[in-house]
């Protein structure tokens, strides 16, 4: 009964956002107020109807309902509760159903949180968030449907894929959907403005925070993503190029960009048509990445089951909103009017080159990522593109931009002088020298790219800490006068500061890491002792253990730093019943200085163990930096110029607000 | 009914919703003029604010204001168009009304209309009275894996085991009946057999030495016996095992359960082209036949099962079956294109590929 009203919800959504799309669109274009504010309770109600759909299925996830084709195919009875939740989301079928419910929750906060949006464009926006809708319900009830019914009905579910039985990855995917889906407002916002064919600071101001939202979530779904692969697949990386990774990835960059030139078209009416093409840019490699993780093209950790029929209807889907979106564009675009001038060493000079950079660099990340891919289908040669390609490509191109960022704020609007910005910076600029030269002397013997990578990252820290201090007039006025200039900053500028400090963190991280790692693969047997990055480290011995639905074996570590024991590390390797798959569990001791990581490997001959031993130096700045960025989004979401209400319109007495 | 119910109550919210805007008349409101204002009037403020406190030079406020300004008398200040006011309302009620019936109409097609829930839990405790072999079979095995001695579990588990065709679930279950009640002849002989089947009919070495237990206890075993004789026959010992067939067959009544079986293997092994399966309505009739009637009516017969794999491939019995009698009426040919349909149908099956690969060796057609 529950499953059953489940799925006449999931069918009643589909409707519903038929109505949703359609009534409103024609509304505004005959300017028929009342069709165009069905709009907002239509969004609203598909919202509703989906959340049912959502927790039904949960629930047959909870109660082992295996009389569901999908449960049977994805739970098993002896799976831990959490599992049991998150395994909803866990395969195709029940993370599709994740997918539409993210795109009505946004869809609902655009009606409920849509106040100030003039009701042509709100109608207009909710018009084309339910188009998105109409395609993928249709999408999952007629290719993919997880309310479908078994019988006779099986006792015992298949279980989950063991890798995916792991905290950070029962939540890693609503985030990433958050920030995918998320992009669907700008797309909307930018398809509402095309055929509005306007678009001036107003937009842009409107358009701001859904895109903001959508940036910091997919920071914090890729940054999970990251951590579960660095401790659950066992080989020590964080990040490894894999198609899947750079799908989420491409639309992290335009997105990155597009915060960045809505900026302009908000403070200076400039960029216009640009920015509207980064909107949906973004959206559309949101769409891709679907595409590549869902219809078996690639084949990967990430990547759900093949099957060609969903393959074709999610190209489908991507041909109509990115061709027709693009094919709007061509049409409508000519129409917006162009801005203000500006001259190249400007603020807006400065945003620009940010934007073609970061555009560049994932046009980088694309070509790596399809061109295998295309040669594939077209020759049949299996080619890898790894990560020398991507450091040389993607790395060489952001290297300017990294080292520009602390230059950008400093720039002043329309015409900017180059000396007053370097007057600035030199405190910055003589900071990270010293410790360049520094690290060259500790590091005398290499490796050579340590000091200069973690000099990049300190540049942009540096950097944005000089941009605080010049605003709030630090050292300059007295310090009551500085805290209360602080405390008066706009939000959306100290979140600014933040994102800039948090990219320049994860940069240290990330180039300490790779290049300055020490990595040990060495048989060992208990009693057998290993230096690795200051650490003394002995191997215990191993223990077989039994888990609610798998057995393994554990080893475990002996951690001596000097003559004190630091901690026991625990490393397993677990066989799950269902299937007997293996996965590893990372002993992580985890340091300021850095991580201690160490996996086991398969029993060797002699009774001894394979055993990989790493030490990563100050890994955990890369998630700080992301968490740093995530913060700033946030601060700069509750900047107040968001919340500029609607206008009071006392002239007119029928008048009322909007919703 | 209820589910319909439910179904009624969520369309009839939707409806509502959708003709809120409408019911409520709320038509009115600012326009898209207002708006632009509100955000070019809040930039106007905000710059005051920056400069008041020294976060913008003067200079740089005023190119600012006079910027924000030109924007602000930009402002498209036309009014919307003329309401369409009464025109408004009937769109959205038709689209209203027709939202439910749709949905319901796809639902009827794609849906499983009044399907109750079965979660696990409810399923386990109503398993008895709902006659879910399934879900005792579960709710046993979940009994057992918490006491492993309870011999009256085992012996209910086992031929459900063995009529869900779980057969080395089976032969474990058998394996804790002799561990809990002692060796008998009868239960020996049954988890051999449940071995013999886990293997697709081939005899391995537990179950060989299962037999020989059970024939130890009870000599006259029935199954004991006809399954050494089955081990015989595959070790190459034809000879032995038609000897002790045949003196089984002697002792076996009309109405026992395996006399057709064992005469097919008799009929098999024997060196005379025989009848694989007859009744004993029809082992009489063939004796009142002439040699070629009688092959006639055993190549009939053959044909028959031929027929019937062809409709229901599934069954690897019926495969070997086919086989052997093929080879054994002398038609080669057919026993090895029987062979190879086999193996097509059987390919993703290495058990069953094993079996067939064994007894077509056997028969010589490989």
């Amino acid at each position: 009964m529950i499953a059953e009203t489940g799925h006449f919800a999931l069918i009643l959504a589909l409707v519903t956002a038929l109505a949703q799309c359609f009534v409103p669109l024609y509304g505004a274009h005959r300017g028929d107020r009342a069709l165009m504010s069905v709009a907002g309770p239509a969004a609203l109600a598909q919202f509703s109807l989906i959340v049912i759909a959502f927790f039904s299925l949960m629930h047959a996830y909870v109660t082992s309902d295996f009389s569901l084709a999908n449960v049977w195919q994805n739970s098993h009875s002896a799976k831990p509760l959490l599992y049991k939740i998150s395994g909803v989301w866990g395969n195709h079928e029940g993370s599709m159903v994740l997918w539409v419910l993210i795109l009505a929750l946004f869809g609902a906060g655009v009606a409920l949180f849509g106040g100030n949006l003039p009701l042509e464009l709100k109608s207009r926006v909710l018009a084309v968030q339910g188009s998105i809708g109409v395609a993928f319900l249709l999408f999952i009830l007629f290719t993919s449907n997880p309310f479908l019914r078994l019988d006779p009905v099986p006792i015992e579910g298949n279980g989950l894929n063991p890798l995916l039985q792991d905290p950070a990855l029962a939540f890693h995917p609503p985030f990433l959907y958050a920030g995918y889906v998320g992009l669907s407002v700008s797309f909307s916002f930018a398809i509402a403005a095309l055929i509005d064919g306007k678009v001036d600071a107003a937009w842009a101001r409107w358009v701001r925070p859904w895109t903001l939202a959508a940036w910091m979530f997919l920071t914090i779904g890729i940054a999970m993503g990251s951590w579960w692969a660095y401790y659950e697949l066992g080989w020590g990386g964080f990040w490894f190029w894999d198609p899947v990774e750079n799908a989420s990835f491409m639309p992290w960059l335009v997105a990155a960009a597009l915060l960045h030139s809505a900026v302009v078209v908000e403070k200076r009416n400039a960029l216009k048509i640009w920015t509207i093409l980064l909107a949906i840019l973004a959206f559309s490699l949101s769409l891709v990445g679907a595409f590549l993780v869902r219809s078996g093209v690639l084949t990967s950790v990430h990547a759900f089951a093949v099957d060609p029929a969903r393959g074709v209807f999610i190209l489908l889907i991507l041909c109509v909103f990115i061709g027709g979106a693009l094919a709007l564009f061509a049409w409508r675009a000519p129409v917006l009017k162009a801005g203000g001038l500006f001259t190249p060493m400007s603020r807006e000079g400065g945003l620009v080159m940010n934007n073609l950079l970061l555009c560049t660099a994932c046009a980088s990340v694309f070509i790596g990522t399809l061109y295998p891919l295309a040669l594939e289908t077209l020759t049949g040669e299996k080619i890898s593109v790894g990560p020398p390609y991507f450091n040389l490509t993607f790395g060489l191109i952001m290297l300017p931009l990294l080292l520009l960022v602390p230059v950008g704020p400093l720039l002043t609007w329309k015409r900017a002088q180059a000396w007053p910005v370097i007057q600035r910076l030199w405190a910055a600029a003589l900071g990270t020298l010293a410790v360049v030269i520094l690290l060259l002397v500790v590091l005398h013997r290499g490796p050579w790219l340590t000091p200069f990578g973690v000099g990049l990252g300190l540049w942009l820290v540096l950097g944005a800490l000089v941009e605080l201090s010049e605003r709030i007039a630090l050292f300059r006025t007295p310090w009551a006068m500085s805290w209360s200039r602080l405390k008066g900053l706009p939000r959306s500028a100290l979140g600014m500061t933040l994102a800039h400090a948090g990219v320049g963190l994860a940069i240290i991280g990330i180039f300490a890491v790779t290049t300055w790692r020490e990595e040990h693969i060495v048989a060992m047997k208990p009693g057998d002792k290993l230096t690795v990055g200051g650490y003394e480290v002995t191997y215990i011995g191993e223990a077989p253990m039994t888990g609610p639905n798998y057995t393994g074996d554990a080893g475990r570590f002996r951690v001596m730093s000097g003559n004190r024991e630091v901690a026991v590390l625990a490393s397993e390797k677990r066989r799950f019943r269902p299937g007997n798959q293996e996965t590893t569990e990372v002993g992580l001791l985890q340091a300021w200085s850095g991580d201690l990581y160490a996996v086991m490997g398969d029993r060797m001959n002699d009774g001894a163990r394979a055993i990989r031993i790493y030490f990563n130096p100050l890994i955990s700045l890369i998630w700080i930096g992301t968490f740093v960025m995530f913060l700033g989004g946030f601060v700069s979401l509750t900047d107040r110029r968001f919340r500029v209400g609607a206008p009071k319109t006392a002239r007119k007495l029928h008048a009322v607000p909007a919703e | 009914m209820l589910n319909f119910l439910v179904f009624a109550v969520l369309a009839a919210a939707v409806v509502v919703a959708l003709c809120w805007p409408v019911l409520k008349g709320r038509a009115g409101g600012p326009a898209r003029a207002e708006y632009d204002e509100a955000v070019f009037r809040d930039q106007l403020a905000e710059l005051d604010r920056d400069k008041a406190r020294g976060l913008i030079g003067p200079a740089e406020a005023d190119a600012a204001r006079n910027e924000i300004a030109r924007r602000l008398l930009g402002v498209d200040r036309r009014m919307p168009q003329a309401q369409a006011a009464g025109a408004g309302k009937w769109p959205v009620v038709l689209v209203a009304a027709v939202v439910p019936v749709a949905a319901l109409a796809l639902y009827m097609t794609i849906g499983a209309p009044g399907r109750p829930d079965m979660p696990l839990k409810e399923r386990l405790e109503t398993a008895l009275a709902n006659n879910d072999v399934q879900a005792l079979m579960a709710k046993a095995e979940a009994h057992l894996a918490e006491k492993p001695d309870d011999l009256r579990g085992w012996e209910v588990l086992a031929p459900i085991y063995r009529a869900a065709e779980r057969y080395e679930d089976a032969a474990k279950a058998y394996f804790n009946v002799l561990r809990l009640r002692g060796p008998t002849a009868e239960t020996y002989a049954d988890y051999g057999e449940m071995l013999v089947f886990a293997n697709a009919g081939l005899v391995p070495k537990e179950a060989a030495a299962a037999f020989a237990e059970a024939l130890k206890f009870d000599v006259r075993s029935p199954k004991g016996r006809f399954y050494a004789g089955l081990a015989l026959k595959q070790d190459g010992k034809p000879d032995e095992a038609l000897a002790l067939w045949r003196a089984l067959l002697a002792e076996t009544g009309p109405e026992d359960s395996w006399k057709q079986v064992l005469e097919a293997q008799i009929a098999a092994l024997a060196p005379a082209p025989g009848a694989p399966q007859l009744s004993d309505e029809q082992v009489a009739a063939t004796q009142n036949m002439t040699s070629q009637d009688r092959e006639n009516m055993i190549r009939g017969m053959v044909d028959g099962l031929e027929e019937r794999l062809k409709s229901a491939p599934a069954d690897l019995e019926g495969w070997q079956r086919l086989i052997r009698a093929r080879a054994v009426l002398g038609e080669m040919d057919k026993a090895r294109a029987a062979y190879s349909s086999a193996k097509e149908q059987f390919k993703a099956d290495e058990q069953a590929m094993a079996a067939l690969a064994q007894s077509a060796k056997q028969l010589g057609i490989e």
